[in-house]
Protein backbone atom coordinates (compact mmCIF):
# COMPACT_ATOMS: atom_id res chain seq x y z
CA UNK A 1 0.00 0.00 0.00
CA UNK A 2 1.31 3.16 -0.63
CA UNK A 3 1.56 6.62 1.81
CA UNK A 4 1.82 9.90 0.46
CA UNK A 5 2.08 12.79 2.87
CA UNK A 6 0.87 16.39 2.37
CA UNK A 7 2.05 19.11 5.01
CA UNK A 8 -0.17 21.71 5.99
CA UNK A 9 1.47 25.37 7.29
CA UNK A 10 0.84 28.58 8.10
CA UNK A 11 0.64 31.31 10.84
CA UNK A 12 -1.59 31.03 14.07
CA UNK A 13 -5.62 30.87 13.28
CA UNK A 14 -4.88 30.64 9.27
CA UNK A 15 -6.87 27.44 9.79
CA UNK A 16 -4.18 24.13 9.43
CA UNK A 17 -6.06 22.42 12.31
CA UNK A 18 -9.53 23.07 10.66
CA UNK A 19 -8.22 21.52 7.28
CA UNK A 20 -7.13 18.62 8.08
CA UNK A 21 -10.27 18.42 9.47
CA UNK A 22 -12.40 19.24 6.85
CA UNK A 23 -10.61 17.08 4.29
CA UNK A 24 -9.50 13.96 6.81
CA UNK A 25 -12.01 10.82 6.36
CA UNK A 26 -10.75 9.66 10.00
CA UNK A 27 -11.33 11.82 13.02
CA UNK A 28 -8.31 13.64 13.07
CA UNK A 29 -5.77 13.62 15.72
CA UNK A 30 -4.72 16.88 17.02
CA UNK A 31 -2.73 17.73 19.87
CA UNK A 32 -4.63 21.30 20.52
CA UNK A 33 -4.02 22.67 24.16
CA UNK A 34 -5.56 26.25 25.77
CA UNK A 35 -3.42 29.05 24.22
CA UNK A 36 -1.65 30.87 26.46
CA UNK A 37 -0.11 34.87 25.77
CA UNK A 38 -0.92 36.31 22.60
CA UNK A 39 -3.05 33.76 20.50
CA UNK A 40 -5.74 32.99 23.29
CA UNK A 41 -7.14 36.64 22.62
CA UNK A 42 -7.31 35.13 19.18
CA UNK A 43 -8.72 31.59 19.86
CA UNK A 44 -8.85 29.44 22.74
CA UNK A 45 -6.55 26.52 21.46
CA UNK A 46 -3.57 26.52 19.25
CA UNK A 47 -1.81 23.50 18.05
CA UNK A 48 1.36 22.11 19.99
CA UNK A 49 3.25 19.94 18.09
CA UNK A 50 0.95 18.59 14.69
CA UNK A 51 -2.70 17.72 13.24
CA UNK A 52 -3.04 14.45 11.80
CA UNK A 53 -5.82 13.80 8.96
CA UNK A 54 -6.35 11.10 6.41
CA UNK A 55 -7.87 10.54 3.10
CA UNK A 56 -8.03 6.55 2.55
CA UNK A 57 -8.57 5.76 -1.02
CA UNK A 58 -10.29 2.87 -2.29
CA UNK A 59 -7.22 0.67 -2.95
CA UNK A 60 -6.35 1.00 0.26
CA UNK A 61 -3.51 3.78 -0.09
CA UNK A 62 -3.51 6.58 2.33
CA UNK A 63 -2.81 10.34 1.50
CA UNK A 64 -1.66 11.27 5.38
CA UNK A 65 -2.58 15.68 6.16
CA UNK A 66 -0.27 16.64 8.74
CA UNK A 67 -0.95 20.25 10.02
CA UNK A 68 2.21 21.70 11.70
CA UNK A 69 1.93 23.90 14.60
CA UNK A 70 1.69 27.80 13.93
CA UNK A 71 3.65 29.19 16.58
CA UNK A 72 7.11 30.05 15.64
CA UNK A 73 8.78 28.38 18.82
CA UNK A 74 7.74 25.23 17.59
CA UNK A 75 9.25 25.93 14.78
CA UNK A 76 11.71 22.58 15.26
CA UNK A 77 8.30 20.45 14.52
CA UNK A 78 8.33 21.78 10.98
CA UNK A 79 11.41 20.22 9.47
CA UNK A 80 10.19 16.87 11.19
CA UNK A 81 6.73 17.06 10.10
CA UNK A 82 8.06 18.14 6.01
CA UNK A 83 10.33 14.81 6.13
CA UNK A 84 8.77 12.14 3.65
CA UNK A 85 6.11 14.85 2.27
CA UNK A 86 5.31 15.53 -1.46
CA UNK A 87 3.57 18.70 -0.92
CA UNK A 88 3.46 22.04 0.92
CA UNK A 89 0.10 23.51 1.21
CA UNK A 90 0.52 27.42 2.92
CA UNK A 91 -2.51 28.41 4.13
CA UNK A 92 -2.46 32.50 5.02
CA UNK A 93 -4.92 34.39 6.53
CA UNK A 94 -6.17 37.24 5.12
CA UNK A 95 -7.68 39.03 7.86
CA UNK A 96 -4.85 39.95 10.25
CA UNK A 97 -1.23 40.76 10.33
CA UNK A 98 0.45 41.41 7.09
CA UNK A 99 -0.57 38.32 5.05
CA UNK A 100 1.74 39.18 2.33
CA UNK A 101 4.87 39.39 5.10
CA UNK A 102 3.42 35.87 6.72
CA UNK A 103 3.46 34.73 3.17
CA UNK A 104 7.49 35.78 2.53
CA UNK A 105 8.20 34.23 6.08
CA UNK A 106 6.76 31.39 5.29
CA UNK A 107 7.77 30.60 1.71
CA UNK A 108 11.24 31.14 3.58
CA UNK A 109 11.41 28.84 6.13
CA UNK A 110 10.11 25.94 4.05
CA UNK A 111 11.62 27.13 0.92
CA UNK A 112 14.63 23.92 1.08
CA UNK A 113 11.48 21.78 1.36
CA UNK A 114 9.51 23.42 -1.70
CA UNK A 115 12.11 23.52 -4.62
CA UNK A 116 12.51 19.73 -3.92
CA UNK A 117 8.58 19.30 -4.12
CA UNK A 118 5.19 21.59 -4.95
CA UNK A 119 3.49 24.21 -2.82
CA UNK A 120 -0.17 26.07 -3.16
CA UNK A 121 -1.07 28.49 -1.59
CA UNK A 122 -4.89 28.93 0.01
CA UNK A 123 -5.84 32.10 1.25
CA UNK A 124 -8.11 32.09 4.36
CA UNK A 125 -10.62 34.67 5.95
CA UNK A 126 -10.98 36.23 2.65
CA UNK A 127 -14.92 37.08 4.04
CA UNK A 128 -13.33 39.29 6.64
CA UNK A 129 -10.70 40.91 4.71
CA UNK A 130 -10.60 41.06 0.75
CA UNK A 131 -6.95 42.37 0.21
CA UNK A 132 -4.55 41.38 -0.18
CA UNK A 133 -6.30 39.99 -3.60
CA UNK A 134 -5.08 36.61 -4.71
CA UNK A 135 -3.00 38.67 -7.88
CA UNK A 136 -0.61 40.50 -4.66
CA UNK A 137 -0.01 37.17 -3.71
CA UNK A 138 1.09 35.60 -6.72
CA UNK A 139 3.26 38.94 -7.25
CA UNK A 140 5.03 38.36 -4.14
CA UNK A 141 5.78 34.66 -5.38
CA UNK A 142 6.94 35.95 -8.25
CA UNK A 143 9.60 38.34 -6.19
CA UNK A 144 10.77 35.60 -4.24
CA UNK A 145 11.47 33.48 -7.10
CA UNK A 146 8.80 30.69 -7.05
CA UNK A 147 7.11 31.64 -10.22
CA UNK A 148 3.18 30.32 -10.90
CA UNK A 149 1.73 28.73 -7.99
CA UNK A 150 -1.71 27.75 -7.15
CA UNK A 151 -3.38 30.79 -5.00
CA UNK A 152 -7.07 30.16 -4.44
CA UNK A 153 -9.40 31.76 -1.83
CA UNK A 154 -10.15 28.76 0.70
CA UNK A 155 -12.78 28.54 3.91
CA UNK A 156 -11.06 25.59 5.94
CA UNK A 157 -13.99 24.83 6.96
CA UNK A 158 -15.06 23.67 3.28
CA UNK A 159 -13.83 20.30 2.21
CA UNK A 160 -13.97 20.89 -1.23
CA UNK A 161 -11.86 23.81 -0.98
CA UNK A 162 -9.61 21.93 0.97
CA UNK A 163 -10.14 19.12 -1.59
CA UNK A 164 -9.60 20.98 -4.48
CA UNK A 165 -6.18 22.89 -2.99
CA UNK A 166 -5.15 19.45 -2.64
CA UNK A 167 -5.75 18.61 -6.44
CA UNK A 168 -4.42 21.60 -7.68
CA UNK A 169 -0.99 20.75 -5.46
CA UNK A 170 -1.08 17.07 -7.22
CA UNK A 171 -1.28 18.55 -10.50
CA UNK A 172 1.66 20.87 -10.09
CA UNK A 173 3.93 18.10 -8.95
CA UNK A 174 2.80 15.83 -12.42
CA UNK A 175 0.40 16.80 -14.18
CA UNK A 176 0.79 14.22 -16.63
CA UNK A 177 0.78 11.59 -14.01
CA UNK A 178 -2.41 12.71 -12.86
CA UNK A 179 -4.53 10.93 -16.08
CA UNK B 1 -59.01 0.13 -13.24
CA UNK B 2 -56.47 2.71 -13.98
CA UNK B 3 -56.92 4.71 -17.22
CA UNK B 4 -54.07 4.38 -20.14
CA UNK B 5 -50.79 5.95 -19.13
CA UNK B 6 -47.76 6.11 -21.25
CA UNK B 7 -45.01 4.14 -20.16
CA UNK B 8 -42.46 5.52 -18.69
CA UNK B 9 -38.65 6.14 -19.05
CA UNK B 10 -36.23 4.74 -16.61
CA UNK B 11 -32.57 5.42 -16.81
CA UNK B 12 -30.31 3.67 -13.98
CA UNK B 13 -26.95 4.64 -12.49
CA UNK B 14 -24.82 3.31 -10.10
CA UNK B 15 -25.22 -0.43 -10.63
CA UNK B 16 -22.10 -2.63 -11.12
CA UNK B 17 -22.56 -5.17 -14.00
CA UNK B 18 -23.71 -8.05 -12.15
CA UNK B 19 -26.78 -5.87 -10.11
CA UNK B 20 -27.99 -4.26 -13.69
CA UNK B 21 -28.34 -7.85 -14.71
CA UNK B 22 -29.98 -8.45 -11.66
CA UNK B 23 -32.12 -5.42 -12.15
CA UNK B 24 -32.86 -6.00 -16.10
CA UNK B 25 -34.31 -9.47 -14.67
CA UNK B 26 -36.02 -7.95 -12.05
CA UNK B 27 -37.63 -5.17 -14.97
CA UNK B 28 -38.66 -7.94 -17.17
CA UNK B 29 -41.03 -9.01 -13.86
CA UNK B 30 -42.32 -5.31 -14.00
CA UNK B 31 -45.13 -4.65 -16.79
CA UNK B 32 -42.79 -3.50 -19.89
CA UNK B 33 -45.85 -1.21 -20.62
CA UNK B 34 -45.29 0.51 -16.79
CA UNK B 35 -41.75 0.80 -17.68
CA UNK B 36 -38.81 0.60 -20.19
CA UNK B 37 -35.27 1.37 -19.94
CA UNK B 38 -33.87 4.15 -21.42
CA UNK B 39 -30.65 6.14 -22.17
CA UNK B 40 -30.41 8.60 -19.50
CA UNK B 41 -31.02 11.54 -21.52
CA UNK B 42 -34.43 10.63 -22.64
CA UNK B 43 -35.50 9.06 -19.25
CA UNK B 44 -38.36 10.11 -17.27
CA UNK B 45 -37.38 9.06 -14.21
CA UNK B 46 -34.08 7.78 -12.83
CA UNK B 47 -33.15 4.65 -10.67
CA UNK B 48 -29.69 4.96 -8.78
CA UNK B 49 -28.20 2.66 -6.57
CA UNK B 50 -26.21 4.63 -4.17
CA UNK B 51 -24.89 1.99 -1.93
CA UNK B 52 -21.36 2.56 -3.07
CA UNK B 53 -18.91 5.15 -2.41
CA UNK B 54 -19.64 7.70 -4.52
CA UNK B 55 -23.33 6.85 -4.91
CA UNK B 56 -23.91 10.12 -3.42
CA UNK B 57 -22.15 11.99 -5.62
CA UNK B 58 -23.64 10.37 -8.65
CA UNK B 59 -26.96 10.78 -7.10
CA UNK B 60 -26.07 14.89 -6.73
CA UNK B 61 -24.48 14.36 -10.28
CA UNK B 62 -27.82 13.65 -11.56
CA UNK B 63 -29.77 16.16 -9.66
CA UNK B 64 -27.51 18.74 -10.90
CA UNK B 65 -28.15 17.91 -14.53
CA UNK B 66 -31.93 16.98 -14.21
CA UNK B 67 -32.90 19.14 -11.34
CA UNK B 68 -36.66 17.89 -12.18
CA UNK B 69 -36.67 14.56 -12.63
CA UNK B 70 -37.93 12.06 -9.72
CA UNK B 71 -35.32 9.84 -8.85
CA UNK B 72 -35.75 6.31 -7.25
CA UNK B 73 -33.12 6.11 -4.92
CA UNK B 74 -32.07 2.32 -3.43
CA UNK B 75 -29.62 2.16 -0.45
CA UNK B 76 -30.04 -0.30 2.27
CA UNK B 77 -29.15 2.93 4.70
CA UNK B 78 -31.30 5.03 6.59
CA UNK B 79 -33.68 7.40 4.20
CA UNK B 80 -32.01 10.51 2.76
CA UNK B 81 -32.85 14.10 3.00
CA UNK B 82 -35.67 15.46 2.29
CA UNK B 83 -35.59 16.11 -1.43
CA UNK B 84 -39.26 15.88 -2.64
CA UNK B 85 -38.64 14.70 -6.35
CA UNK B 86 -36.31 11.87 -4.57
CA UNK B 87 -38.52 8.43 -3.68
CA UNK B 88 -36.19 6.47 -1.41
CA UNK B 89 -36.48 2.36 -1.78
CA UNK B 90 -34.49 0.68 0.89
CA UNK B 91 -32.60 -2.49 -0.18
CA UNK B 92 -33.59 -5.51 -0.60
CA UNK B 93 -36.03 -3.82 -3.12
CA UNK B 94 -39.42 -5.77 -3.75
CA UNK B 95 -41.23 -5.84 -6.49
CA UNK B 96 -44.12 -4.38 -4.80
CA UNK B 97 -42.29 -1.40 -3.38
CA UNK B 98 -40.56 -0.63 -6.86
CA UNK B 99 -43.83 -0.93 -8.63
CA UNK B 100 -45.01 1.75 -5.78
CA UNK B 101 -42.15 4.31 -6.22
CA UNK B 102 -42.82 4.02 -9.66
CA UNK B 103 -45.70 4.82 -9.72
CA UNK B 104 -45.05 7.68 -7.25
CA UNK B 105 -42.34 8.93 -9.53
CA UNK B 106 -45.21 9.24 -12.15
CA UNK B 107 -47.53 11.16 -9.64
CA UNK B 108 -44.42 13.89 -9.26
CA UNK B 109 -44.29 14.29 -13.35
CA UNK B 110 -45.11 17.58 -15.08
CA UNK B 111 -48.90 16.33 -16.65
CA UNK B 112 -47.13 17.55 -20.06
CA UNK B 113 -48.68 15.67 -23.13
CA UNK B 114 -46.20 12.40 -22.76
CA UNK B 115 -45.74 10.29 -26.02
CA UNK B 116 -48.15 8.16 -27.03
CA UNK B 117 -47.35 4.31 -25.40
CA UNK B 118 -47.16 1.56 -27.75
CA UNK B 119 -49.85 -0.15 -26.03
CA UNK B 120 -52.08 2.40 -24.44
CA UNK B 121 -55.28 1.34 -25.54
CA UNK B 122 -55.03 -1.95 -24.26
CA UNK B 123 -53.71 -0.57 -20.88
CA UNK B 124 -55.46 -2.56 -17.91
CA UNK B 125 -53.24 -1.11 -15.05
CA UNK B 126 -49.97 -2.42 -15.74
CA UNK B 127 -49.09 -1.40 -12.23
CA UNK B 128 -52.00 -3.73 -10.42
CA UNK B 129 -50.36 -6.39 -12.59
CA UNK B 130 -47.12 -6.00 -11.37
CA UNK B 131 -48.59 -6.30 -7.99
CA UNK B 132 -50.32 -9.13 -8.44
CA UNK B 133 -46.90 -10.55 -9.36
CA UNK B 134 -45.73 -12.51 -5.49
CA UNK B 135 -43.21 -10.69 -3.84
CA UNK B 136 -40.09 -13.62 -3.49
CA UNK B 137 -37.86 -12.40 -6.22
CA UNK B 138 -34.33 -13.27 -5.98
CA UNK B 139 -33.62 -10.44 -6.99
CA UNK B 140 -32.74 -9.36 -3.24
CA UNK B 141 -29.93 -10.85 -3.22
CA UNK B 142 -28.62 -10.04 -6.09
CA UNK B 143 -28.93 -6.74 -5.69
CA UNK B 144 -26.84 -7.45 -2.17
CA UNK B 145 -24.21 -9.04 -4.34
CA UNK B 146 -20.78 -7.99 -3.19
CA UNK B 147 -18.76 -9.88 -5.55
CA UNK B 148 -16.05 -7.93 -7.41
CA UNK B 149 -17.01 -5.19 -9.76
CA UNK B 150 -16.17 -5.03 -13.05
CA UNK B 151 -14.13 -2.46 -14.48
CA UNK B 152 -16.94 -0.85 -16.94
CA UNK B 153 -19.14 -0.28 -13.79
CA UNK B 154 -16.19 1.59 -11.63
CA UNK B 155 -17.93 4.54 -9.82
CA UNK B 156 -15.05 6.94 -10.48
CA UNK B 157 -15.30 6.30 -14.15
CA UNK B 158 -19.01 6.75 -13.90
CA UNK B 159 -18.34 10.08 -11.53
CA UNK B 160 -16.03 11.00 -14.55
CA UNK B 161 -18.37 10.77 -17.51
CA UNK B 162 -21.18 12.73 -15.20
CA UNK B 163 -18.72 15.34 -14.63
CA UNK B 164 -17.63 15.25 -18.97
CA UNK B 165 -21.56 15.50 -19.38
CA UNK B 166 -22.30 18.32 -16.89
CA UNK B 167 -19.16 20.42 -18.75
CA UNK B 168 -20.38 20.34 -22.00
CA UNK B 169 -22.20 23.48 -20.40
CA UNK B 170 -18.68 25.14 -20.71
CA UNK B 171 -16.25 23.20 -23.12
CA UNK B 172 -18.93 22.13 -25.51
CA UNK B 173 -18.94 18.82 -27.80
CA UNK B 174 -16.72 19.83 -30.93
CA UNK B 175 -14.72 16.86 -31.57
CA UNK B 176 -11.03 16.56 -32.19
CA UNK B 177 -9.92 18.20 -35.60
CA UNK B 178 -6.68 17.79 -37.68
CA UNK B 179 -4.75 20.81 -36.70
CA UNK B 180 -2.26 20.74 -39.49
CA UNK B 181 -5.26 20.98 -42.10
CA UNK B 182 -6.09 24.67 -42.30
CA UNK B 183 -9.88 24.21 -43.54
CA UNK B 184 -10.14 22.00 -40.62
CA UNK B 185 -8.47 23.99 -38.30
CA UNK B 186 -10.99 27.03 -38.76
CA UNK B 187 -13.45 25.51 -36.43
CA UNK B 188 -11.39 26.11 -33.54
CA UNK B 189 -11.53 29.45 -33.36
CA UNK B 190 -13.98 31.94 -32.50
CA UNK B 191 -14.09 36.05 -32.08
CA UNK B 192 -14.93 37.18 -28.39
CA UNK B 193 -15.86 40.46 -29.89
CA UNK B 194 -18.85 38.59 -31.70
CA UNK B 195 -20.63 37.41 -27.93
CA UNK B 196 -21.93 38.55 -25.02
CA UNK B 197 -18.22 38.21 -23.91
CA UNK B 198 -17.13 40.74 -25.93
CA UNK B 199 -19.94 43.00 -25.12
CA UNK B 200 -19.10 42.55 -21.42
CA UNK B 201 -15.09 43.62 -22.73
CA UNK B 202 -16.60 46.68 -23.65
CA UNK B 203 -18.83 47.35 -21.10
CA UNK B 204 -16.43 47.08 -18.32
CA UNK B 205 -13.36 48.72 -20.47
CA UNK B 206 -16.16 52.01 -20.37
CA UNK B 207 -17.08 51.32 -16.70
CA UNK B 208 -13.73 52.02 -15.73
CA UNK B 209 -13.31 55.36 -17.40
CA UNK B 210 -16.37 56.94 -16.53
CA UNK B 211 -16.28 55.61 -12.65
CA UNK B 212 -19.89 54.50 -13.22
CA UNK B 213 -21.47 50.77 -13.28
CA UNK B 214 -22.71 49.85 -16.69
CA UNK B 215 -25.95 48.10 -17.84
CA UNK B 216 -26.27 45.25 -20.60
CA UNK B 217 -29.72 45.20 -22.22
CA UNK B 218 -31.32 43.12 -25.16
CA UNK B 219 -34.74 42.77 -26.76
CA UNK B 220 -36.27 41.55 -23.51
CA UNK B 221 -34.92 44.23 -20.94
CA UNK B 222 -31.65 44.41 -18.64
CA UNK B 223 -29.98 41.40 -18.28
CA UNK B 224 -26.97 42.33 -16.59
CA UNK B 225 -25.76 45.46 -14.24
CA UNK B 226 -21.29 45.33 -14.27
CA UNK B 227 -19.50 47.36 -11.33
CA UNK B 228 -15.83 46.79 -11.79
CA UNK B 229 -14.97 49.51 -8.77
CA UNK B 230 -16.80 46.89 -6.27
CA UNK B 231 -15.80 43.90 -8.96
CA UNK B 232 -19.35 42.68 -8.77
CA UNK B 233 -22.06 42.00 -11.15
CA UNK B 234 -25.62 41.19 -10.64
CA UNK B 235 -27.53 38.95 -12.78
CA UNK B 236 -30.96 40.04 -14.06
CA UNK B 237 -31.62 36.32 -15.75
CA UNK B 238 -31.39 33.13 -15.18
CA UNK B 239 -27.91 31.51 -15.40
CA UNK B 240 -29.78 29.57 -18.11
CA UNK B 241 -31.18 32.35 -19.93
CA UNK B 242 -28.03 34.11 -19.49
CA UNK B 243 -26.04 30.44 -20.96
CA UNK B 244 -28.12 30.60 -24.03
CA UNK B 245 -27.51 34.63 -24.93
CA UNK B 246 -23.64 33.76 -24.33
CA UNK B 247 -23.26 30.79 -26.73
CA UNK B 248 -24.66 32.73 -29.74
CA UNK B 249 -23.06 35.70 -31.35
CA UNK B 250 -25.08 38.67 -30.08
CA UNK B 251 -25.31 40.36 -33.75
CA UNK B 252 -26.24 43.61 -32.75
CA UNK B 253 -29.21 42.44 -30.35
CA UNK B 254 -27.08 43.67 -27.31
CA UNK B 255 -26.38 46.97 -26.17
CA UNK B 256 -24.83 48.54 -23.08
CA UNK B 257 -25.36 52.05 -21.46
CA UNK B 258 -24.28 53.36 -18.40
CA UNK B 259 -26.67 52.98 -14.86
CA UNK B 260 -28.97 55.80 -14.02
CA UNK B 261 -30.44 56.14 -10.59
CA UNK B 262 -33.68 54.69 -11.89
CA UNK B 263 -32.08 51.15 -11.89
CA UNK B 264 -31.57 51.37 -7.84
CA UNK B 265 -34.79 49.91 -7.10
CA UNK B 266 -34.38 46.84 -9.14
CA UNK B 267 -30.80 46.46 -8.58
CA UNK B 268 -31.82 46.10 -5.25
CA UNK B 269 -33.66 43.03 -5.53
CA UNK B 270 -30.99 41.12 -7.17
CA UNK B 271 -27.97 39.46 -5.84
CA UNK B 272 -24.48 40.39 -6.76
CA UNK B 273 -21.79 37.62 -7.35
CA UNK B 274 -17.88 38.81 -8.23
CA UNK B 275 -17.20 40.19 -11.56
CA UNK B 276 -14.98 37.55 -12.38
CA UNK B 277 -16.67 34.22 -11.89
CA UNK B 278 -19.54 35.63 -14.52
CA UNK B 279 -16.74 37.08 -17.20
CA UNK B 280 -15.29 33.34 -16.55
CA UNK B 281 -18.46 31.53 -17.32
CA UNK B 282 -19.32 34.09 -20.11
CA UNK B 283 -15.75 33.08 -21.86
CA UNK B 284 -16.83 29.22 -21.47
CA UNK B 285 -20.01 29.96 -22.62
CA UNK B 286 -18.85 31.34 -25.89
CA UNK B 287 -15.87 29.74 -26.43
CA UNK B 288 -17.28 25.95 -26.67
CA UNK B 289 -14.27 24.16 -26.23
CA UNK B 290 -12.54 26.69 -29.10
CA UNK B 291 -9.68 29.49 -29.01
CA UNK B 292 -10.17 33.19 -29.65
CA UNK B 293 -10.00 33.65 -33.23
CA UNK B 294 -5.55 34.53 -34.08
CA UNK B 295 -4.50 32.13 -30.82
CA UNK B 296 -1.12 30.17 -31.99
CA UNK B 297 -0.70 26.62 -31.32
CA UNK B 298 2.55 26.86 -31.52
CA UNK B 299 4.12 29.95 -29.06
CA UNK B 300 4.13 28.42 -25.42
CA UNK B 301 2.04 29.15 -23.23
CA UNK B 302 2.42 31.13 -20.10
CA UNK B 303 0.19 30.86 -16.82
CA UNK B 304 0.98 34.16 -14.62
CA UNK B 305 -1.42 33.64 -11.95
CA UNK B 306 -4.08 30.29 -11.50
CA UNK B 307 -7.45 30.95 -11.85
CA UNK B 308 -9.28 30.89 -8.44
CA UNK B 309 -10.76 27.55 -8.98
CA UNK B 310 -12.30 27.13 -5.89
CA UNK B 311 -14.50 30.39 -6.68
CA UNK B 312 -14.92 29.72 -10.45
CA UNK B 313 -16.64 27.07 -12.14
CA UNK B 314 -13.78 24.22 -12.74
CA UNK B 315 -13.99 22.94 -16.32
CA UNK B 316 -13.03 19.63 -16.97
CA UNK B 317 -9.08 18.60 -16.54
CA UNK B 318 -8.50 22.47 -15.60
CA UNK B 319 -6.07 21.89 -12.58
CA UNK B 320 -3.73 19.51 -15.08
CA UNK B 321 -3.81 21.87 -17.70
CA UNK B 322 -2.55 24.61 -14.96
CA UNK B 323 -0.29 22.29 -13.59
CA UNK B 324 1.45 21.70 -17.06
CA UNK B 325 1.23 25.55 -17.51
CA UNK B 326 2.60 26.41 -14.46
CA UNK B 327 6.13 24.64 -15.15
CA UNK B 328 6.06 27.26 -18.49
CA UNK B 329 6.94 25.88 -21.90
CA UNK B 330 4.30 24.14 -23.61
CA UNK B 331 2.52 25.36 -26.31
CA UNK B 332 -1.13 24.02 -26.42
CA UNK B 333 -0.46 21.67 -29.32
CA UNK B 334 1.87 19.89 -26.49
CA UNK B 335 -0.71 20.34 -24.17
CA UNK B 336 -3.29 17.70 -26.00
CA UNK B 337 -0.54 15.31 -26.24
CA UNK B 338 0.94 15.41 -22.94
CA UNK B 339 -2.13 15.62 -21.29
CA UNK B 340 -3.97 12.96 -23.50
CA UNK B 341 -7.10 15.20 -23.32
CA UNK B 342 -9.43 16.90 -26.02
CA UNK B 343 -8.82 19.52 -27.87
CA UNK B 344 -11.64 21.23 -26.27
CA UNK B 345 -10.85 21.29 -22.87
CA UNK B 346 -7.39 22.82 -23.26
CA UNK B 347 -8.97 25.79 -25.59
CA UNK B 348 -11.91 26.71 -23.52
CA UNK B 349 -9.64 26.92 -20.56
CA UNK B 350 -7.00 28.97 -22.55
CA UNK B 351 -10.50 30.86 -23.84
CA UNK B 352 -11.26 31.42 -20.16
CA UNK B 353 -7.94 32.18 -18.42
CA UNK B 354 -7.36 34.85 -21.25
CA UNK B 355 -10.92 36.34 -20.71
CA UNK B 356 -9.16 37.09 -16.91
CA UNK B 357 -5.80 38.16 -18.48
CA UNK B 358 -4.10 35.14 -16.65
CA UNK B 359 -2.60 33.97 -19.70
CA UNK B 360 -0.52 34.95 -22.65
CA UNK B 361 1.43 33.30 -25.16
CA UNK B 362 5.00 33.90 -25.42
CA UNK B 363 6.68 35.66 -27.75
CA UNK B 364 8.04 33.03 -30.10
CA UNK B 365 8.47 29.37 -30.85
CA UNK B 366 12.06 29.30 -30.25
CA UNK B 367 11.29 30.80 -26.28
CA UNK B 368 9.93 26.99 -25.93
CA UNK B 369 12.96 25.27 -25.63
CA UNK B 370 14.58 27.79 -23.62
CA UNK B 371 11.89 27.77 -21.47
CA UNK B 372 11.44 24.60 -20.94
CA UNK B 373 14.98 24.44 -19.80
CA UNK B 374 14.52 26.53 -17.44
CA UNK B 375 11.72 25.21 -15.80
CA UNK B 376 13.03 21.93 -15.21
CA UNK B 377 15.54 24.00 -13.06
CA UNK B 378 12.89 25.59 -11.11
CA UNK B 379 10.41 22.66 -10.60
CA UNK B 380 11.19 19.45 -10.11
CA UNK B 381 10.30 18.02 -13.41
CA UNK B 382 7.94 15.17 -14.12
CA UNK B 383 11.02 13.06 -14.80
CA UNK B 384 12.06 13.00 -10.96
CA UNK B 385 8.43 13.56 -9.63
CA UNK B 386 6.42 11.15 -11.34
CA UNK B 387 7.73 7.66 -10.83
CA UNK B 388 6.24 7.24 -7.05
CA UNK B 389 3.29 9.72 -7.86
CA UNK B 390 2.19 7.77 -10.88
CA UNK B 391 -1.58 6.41 -10.10
CA UNK B 392 -1.93 8.13 -7.05
CA UNK B 393 -3.83 10.88 -8.55
CA UNK B 394 -5.66 8.67 -10.82
CA UNK B 395 -7.14 6.97 -7.57
CA UNK B 396 -7.53 10.22 -5.34
CA UNK B 397 -9.28 11.64 -8.74
CA UNK B 398 -12.36 9.74 -6.86
CA UNK B 399 -12.32 11.71 -3.90
CA UNK B 400 -11.73 14.77 -4.82
CA UNK B 401 -13.95 15.14 -7.70
CA UNK B 402 -17.11 13.57 -5.32
CA UNK B 403 -15.75 16.55 -2.85
CA UNK B 404 -16.01 19.06 -5.91
CA UNK B 405 -19.32 17.82 -7.59
CA UNK B 406 -21.10 16.61 -4.01
CA UNK B 407 -20.93 20.29 -2.73
CA UNK B 408 -21.36 21.92 -6.06
CA UNK B 409 -24.94 20.13 -6.01
CA UNK B 410 -25.25 21.12 -2.30
CA UNK B 411 -24.85 24.50 -3.03
N1 LIG C 1 -14.50 33.43 8.82
C1 LIG C 1 -13.66 32.47 8.47
N2 LIG C 1 -13.18 31.65 9.42
C2 LIG C 1 -12.32 30.69 9.03
C3 LIG C 1 -11.94 30.51 7.69
N3 LIG C 1 -11.07 29.47 7.63
C4 LIG C 1 -10.92 29.03 8.89
N4 LIG C 1 -11.68 29.75 9.74
C5 LIG C 1 -11.74 29.66 11.22
O1 LIG C 1 -10.48 30.12 11.70
C6 LIG C 1 -10.04 29.35 12.80
C7 LIG C 1 -8.73 28.65 12.45
O2 LIG C 1 -8.29 27.93 13.57
P1 LIG C 1 -7.28 26.70 13.49
O3 LIG C 1 -7.71 25.76 12.43
O4 LIG C 1 -7.15 26.18 14.88
O5 LIG C 1 -5.95 27.43 13.05
P2 LIG C 1 -4.48 26.82 12.97
O6 LIG C 1 -3.92 27.27 11.68
O7 LIG C 1 -4.51 25.36 13.19
O8 LIG C 1 -3.74 27.58 14.18
P3 LIG C 1 -2.51 27.10 15.13
O9 LIG C 1 -2.64 25.65 15.39
O10 LIG C 1 -2.69 27.89 16.38
O11 LIG C 1 -1.26 27.47 14.44
C8 LIG C 1 -11.17 28.37 13.09
O12 LIG C 1 -12.00 28.92 14.07
C9 LIG C 1 -11.90 28.26 11.75
O13 LIG C 1 -13.25 27.93 11.91
C10 LIG C 1 -12.47 31.41 6.71
O14 LIG C 1 -12.18 31.35 5.50
N5 LIG C 1 -13.32 32.36 7.16
MG1 LIG D 1 -3.67 24.19 14.59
Amino acid sequence: MSHYKIIFAGPVGAGKTTAVTAASDIPPVRTDAAASDEVRELKPNTTVAMDYGAMKLADGSTIHLYGTPGQQRFDFMWEILTEGGIALILLIDNSRGDPLKELRFYLGAFSGFIRKTAVAIGVTHVDLAAAPSLSDYQQELDRAGFGCVPVFEVDARARRDVCLLIEAVLSVIDPVASA
Amino acid sequence: MMTAQPTLRLCHTGMDSRSLYAFEIFLSRVDSRACQITDETAADVAFIDIDNDLGRYLLEGHRLLYPGRPLIVSTQKAPLDNDPLTIPVTKPVGLAAFSAALEQARRLLPPAPVVEAPLAAADTGSLEDADSIPDEMPVEMLFNRTEPRLANADPVALLRQLEERLSTFYVGSMPDVDLDDLIARNAIYYTPDQFLQGEITRAVAHAREIHRPMRIDDASGTALYLDPQSGKALQARSTNALRALAQLPTRGTVKMSRVEPGDAVRMDTLESRPLEALEWDVALWASRGRLPRGTSLDHPVRLHSWPNLTRLAVPPEAMRIAGLWSRGGYNLRDTVSMLGIPQRYVFAFYSACHALGLVELAANPAALAAARIVSRQVVAGPAEAAPPMRGLFKRILGKLLGARLGEAAAG
